[in-house]
């Protein structure tokens, strides 16, 4: 019986190098380049970000807050 | 030296040889890189709508596509979907197992699925003719707990469950197509690229995977997190993700630099996250934390810029709009709050 859960085991350490060596190949680029990537990538998506920027108008919100005249259950 | 202590041994080089090659691509950080960056100064935020009508936890919610319904799930044994502008509920679906965990809305709004302790995803058809809601497919074959699903299309879905493994399913043939292993732990949360052709998953055994949803491999590991790592959420580029974890972090990993960016935590937040979203430009990160805020991060600077503070309970989860208009927070004190 310990020889089939061997077997096992050492199927799976098997599969886990092959899984590695793939991860190993992987051709990685400079965190420079990518932290630019990001850095560029918010700046030029800010301005139409409402979270960050707001609402132009209120009217825009499609959550503002309501008028006096209508009623609000408390 | 057995075969089996041989190949622990090459492993243990491989990841070395690993651990080596991202050191070598790390030749600066993202925080000095951003150390010039504007910062947006302090973020507040309103509670423009509270939901109410869950009678117990609220442990998932799913925006539509049309930023306008959205879909919650709770312990009461319902999915509500919502109308958010009006605060009105569109459907109140009973389920047939009260332990649900997740839910999701379908990209074209025509369906929602959910699960949870049941193992089983099951999809609900929102637009029958009859004009009732039904189930129209249920998904048995994950060994453990529905932790997370997304829909790519009207009939496939992918899933992520504590039997350690994520699934691509056909909904109309209920088979899955792809199983995604590769995690030592239950896989807790999902989250779909832009582009649709690959996901991150996050695991308990504190690492996350982007897999590729086609050929189902796993391209990537990363590690980093020291406790189980609860949610992920892809920036908008595509190009990085971010995780939340109950080491009381959350991290933010390059995709192309195969390694983690930044880190977002503080001496005094000691408790876990169980939710992370992304604003529309990527710049800011929203959490859910367990001490019942959710916290507000400027991304690049790795900064505390606000707190969504109202909840009376843990923030279970979150969202944030297609349109990037509003954040959404769901709690177990059996509300969802909308913010802007």
């Amino acid at each position: 019986m310990s020889g089939g859960r061997d077997l096992h085991s050492v199927q799976q350490a098997r599969e886990l190098i092959d899984q590695l060596r793939r991860e190993n190949s992987y051709k990685r680029e400079h965190i420079s380049q990518c932290a630019n990537d990001l850095i560029r990538y918010c700046q030029d998506y800010q301005r139409d970000d409402y979270l960050i920027a707001g609402f132009a108008t209120d009217k825009l919100n499609p959550y503002r807050p309501k008028n006096n005249f209508q009623c609000q259950l408390l | 030296m057995s075969e089996l202590d041989q190949l622990r041994q090459e492993a243990e080089q491989l990841k070395a040889q690993i651990r080596e090659a991202r050191k070598a691509a790390n030749d600066t950080t993202l925080a000095s890189v951003a150390a010039n960056l504007e910062p947006i100064g302090r973020i507040q935020m309103r509670t423009r709508r509270t939901l109410r009508g869950h009678l117990a936890k609220i442990y998932a919610m799913h925006w539509a596509s049309d930023s306008r319904n959205l879909v919650s799930a709770s312990q009461d044994g319902k999915l509500i979907v919502w109308d958010s502008y009006t605060t009105n509920k569109v459907h109140a679906i009973p389920l047939r197992s009260s332990w649900v965990m997740t839910c999701a809305y379908a990209p074209s709004g025509s369906f929602v699925a959910c699960g949870g302790l049941d193992n089983i995803c099951s999809i609900y058809s929102l637009k029958t003719r009859e004009g009732n809601v039904r189930v129209s497919r249920e998904l048995p074959g994950h060994t453990g707990y529905l932790s997370c699903c997304r829909f790519l299309d009207d009939n496939q879905i992918v899933t992520s469950s504590g039997d350690m493994t994520c699934a691509l399913w056909d909904i109309e043939t209920g088979q899955q197509v792809t199983a995604f292993t590769g995690h030592t732990g239950d896989v807790m949360s999902l989250s779909l690229a832009p582009d649709m052709r690959t996901f991150i998953s996050g695991a308990c055994d504190a690492s996350a995977k982007l897999w590729d949803i086609r050929d189902g491999m796993c391209k990537q590991t990363f590690p980093g997190h020291e406790s189980d790592i609860n949610a992920v959420a892809f920036f908008p580029s595509g190009n990085a993700f971010a995780t939340g974890s109950d080491d009381a972090t959350c991290r933010l990993f390059d995709i192309r630099a195969d390694q983690e960016l930044a880190m977002y935590s503080h001496d005094n937040i000691i408790c876990g996250i169980t939710s992370v979203a992304f604003s529309k430009s990527g710049r800011l990160l929203f959490a859910g934390y367990d001490d019942f805020n959710c916290n507000v991060w400027d991304s690049m600077r790795q900064e505390r810029a606000g707190v969504l503070a109202g909840h009376d309970n843990r923030v279970s989860c979150l969202g944030v709009t297609e349109d990037g208009m509003a954040v959404c927070t769901g709690s177990w004190d059996s509300f969802l709050k909308i913010w802007n």
